[in-house]
């Protein structure tokens, strides 16, 4: 471990002594660099899947968060709250519900799906961070 | 982009080497691109273990969070990441079937 860097601690605290913990900037530890972020709308039905595909081109697997709303088995409607993916809800072993993403070197691909046999439709909104730093 | 800024790369590599797409993994701390700001962290007591936790953020816009249950605001033996059971409004960060709940809100969201 290098021993350059910058630490640069909370209010009373040394920063040559005091804890990771206590330190509000650390260089020994990577920070998460942000290449770029987005939103989008995903339009499914029950049975019939739907996903967005956004192009990072880094030619690794980037780390990525996704959060969005999703569909609740348990009443059978869109929850307009967001959550973290990916996010999937199983009933009785037949029925789903599943929002996630996968991402490859060279794509960030988001995905909802559902089946529980409603034949609802709805349009769930989502966003996006991706990282230069590795998954 | 400015000429002016930090660049700590990871150990081995030259901090002084061009900066491109694909190398800023290679660095720990980039002036020139934006990194996620925690602007709160804290625990959180529920009223009931089925109710679960809620802090109001009143961001007016989703910010990305994590939250995790655990099982003391004071000594916590685990954290527990709970995705499908926190969710996050414009105003509003909850989490349902915890007693405690340890949550971090960054400043990025939509």
């Amino acid at each position: 471990m290098s021993d350059i860097g910058i630490k640069i601690s909370q209010e009373g605290q040394d920063a040559n002594t005091a804890g990771v913990n206590k330190l509000l900037l650390d260089t020994t530890y990577p920070l998460l660099k942000i290449k770029g972020s987005g939103s989008g709308t995903l339009s499914v039905s029950d049975g019939s899947s739907d996903s967005d595909t956004v192009t990072h081109s880094l030619g690794y697997i980037p780390r990525v968060f996704v959060y969005g709303q999703t569909y609740q088995l348990n009443g059978g409607t869109k929850d307009s709250r967001y959550a973290m993916y990916p996010y999937l809800e199983t009933l009785s072993q037949v029925y789903y519900s599943n929002f996630t993403f996968r991402a490859t070197t060279t794509q960030l691909i988001i995905e909802g799906d559902f089946v529980d046999g409603t034949s609802n439709s709805d349009t769930f909104s989502y966003f996006y961070y991706i990282f230069y730093d590795e998954a | 982009m400015s000429d002016v800024g930090i660049r700590i790369s990871k150990e081995g590599v030259n901090a002084s080497n061009p900066l491109v797409e694909t190398n800023k993994k290679d660095f720990v701390f980039l002036s020139d691109d934006n990194s996620p700001k925690v602007i709160y962290s804290g625990f959180l007591t529920a009223p009931d273990f089925f109710t679960g936790v809620s802090y109001t953020h009143d961001l007016g816009y989703v910010p990305m969070f994590f939250l995790f249950a655990t099982d003391s605001p004071t000594s916590p033996t685990y954290y527990k990441i709970v995705n499908g059971l926190s969710f996050s409004t414009t105003t509003t960060i909850s989490g349902m079937l915890m007693d405690y709940g340890y949550l971090i809100i960054l400043q990025e969201g939509a």
